[in-house]
């Protein structure tokens, strides 16, 4: 098919997790180009600005492709009918607990504040758990919701909050003098929870051309410097329902 | 002539008028390759960064007031990527050293974005 047929075909959009478009938006329109040329589709893709407004979009229709974090992934299984086809190879969702380096345990009966972006996000689901360590349980706790994850830690550094939910990458990507104001009491490590991308309804005649395209990319040198690009060192692997299971068992089923 | 002779003649032209161009390209605005002069194996990536381009600009100019976006320009210490809208499907991007005529560039690029967006109506 050539590109003129390509451009006259059923445009299609595809929607990504905004926390990965503000780290490489370019990135993602590299990887939207290639998708492009290997499915002879056109794909449709902007960026959104915040991560409830992102889901709310999709969640309302129109989008056939998602990089879906994994809490909007599963609401979008349940209540969009999206499937997962593919997931980075080795990389997990998990959080940290952080404190400032002075802090101290709180007094029994004292009232603990913890940031955290948004409790719509695995990041805090996973932290909750996180808390029985420190001998704290959710009466004890006021949330202190900041939007993002960094803004999250910035909390924790400032004094406005006194433990913060930060995801893991989050915490890789900030600047040595950033965690140093930070010390990490805890973290996860369920290796439960991923980013994956999920195919619509609409689009599902194409599930198997699409999983082939992305979990075929490691082997192919033309898509090498948009994996790097989007930090997928070790490229894409198969995914599906069925992986979601474990996941799907602690999200709510009630939000959206 | 067809859509494909149609857009390598504004290619070639916009090559013949501005001969210190390193490249120039024709692309869907959402960064599908149409028509260009780069190496092939840098195609993709120079489509895809218009695209980005398209897209921050997009956003900036709805966010700003400052109406329909006609151009990006991005300037390095070695020369210009800019990228114009072709009508809604479209974007002409032109790649040029640091010495490059701006001006020279936005009156071809003007004349030739309104072809491109006639050919692909």
């Amino acid at each position: 098919m050539d590109v003129f047929e390509v451009l006259s075909t059923q445009l299609r959009r595809m929607s990504v997790c905004p926390h990965d478009t503000a780290r490489n938006v370019y990135g993602w329109f590299f990887l939207n180009s290639y998708l492009q040329s290997q499915l002879s589709c056109r794909l449709h893709f902007e960026a959104q600005e915040n991560f409830l407004a992102e889901r709310s979009a999709v969640l309302a229709g129109g989008y056939d492709l998602v990089y879906a974090n994994p809490y909007s992934a599963v609401l979008f299984a349940r209540q969009q009918g999206f499937v997962p086809v593919a997931k980075p190879v080795g990389i997990h969702d998990e959080t940290y607990l952080v404190a400032r380096p002075d802090w101290t345990p709180p007094q029994p009966g004292q009232k603990v504040t913890v940031a955290s972006a948004t409790d719509k996000l695995i990041v805090h689901t996973l932290g909750v758990t996180l808390l029985p360590q420190l001998g704290l349980d959710e009466s004890m706790i006021d949330y202190r919701f900041t939007g993002n994850h960094l803004a999250a830690a910035k909390a924790v550094m400032d004094g406005a909050a006194e433990l913060g939910f930060v995801f893991n990458e989050t915490w890789e990507g900030m600047s040595d003098f950033s965690r140093s104001g930070l010390q990490i009491l805890h973290r996860t490590d369920r290796r439960l929870a991923f980013h994956c991308f999920m195919v619509g309804p609409q689009f599902q005649d194409r599930t198997e051309d699409i999983r082939a395209v992305l979990t075929s990319m490691t082997r192919r040198p033309e898509a090498a410097d948009i994996l790097q690009e989007l930090s997928f060192p070790n490229g894409l692997e198969q995914a599906g329902l069925a992986d979601l299971n474990a996941l799907s068992a602690i999200v709510p089923s009630e939000v959206g | 002539m067809s859509k494909q002779e149609d857009l390598a003649r504004v290619v070639y032209d916009l090559r013949r008028s501005i001969p210190e161009l390193h490249g120039v390209m024709i692309a869907s605005s959402d960064g599908l390759p149409l028509s260009h002069d780069f190496p092939e194996s840098e195609a993709e990536r120079v489509a895809a960064m218009a695209a980005t381009a398209l897209g921050l600009g997009k956003r900036i100019t709805e966010r700003t007031n400052l109406g329909g976006l006609h151009e990006t320009v991005v300037r390095g210490a070695h020369g210009y990527l800019v990228v114009y809208s072709a009508g809604e499907n479209a974007i002409l991007v032109l790649s040029g050293p640091i010495t490059s005529n701006l001006g020279l560039m936005r009156i071809e690029a003007r004349a030739a974005s309104g072809f491109v967006s006639q050919v692909l109506r």
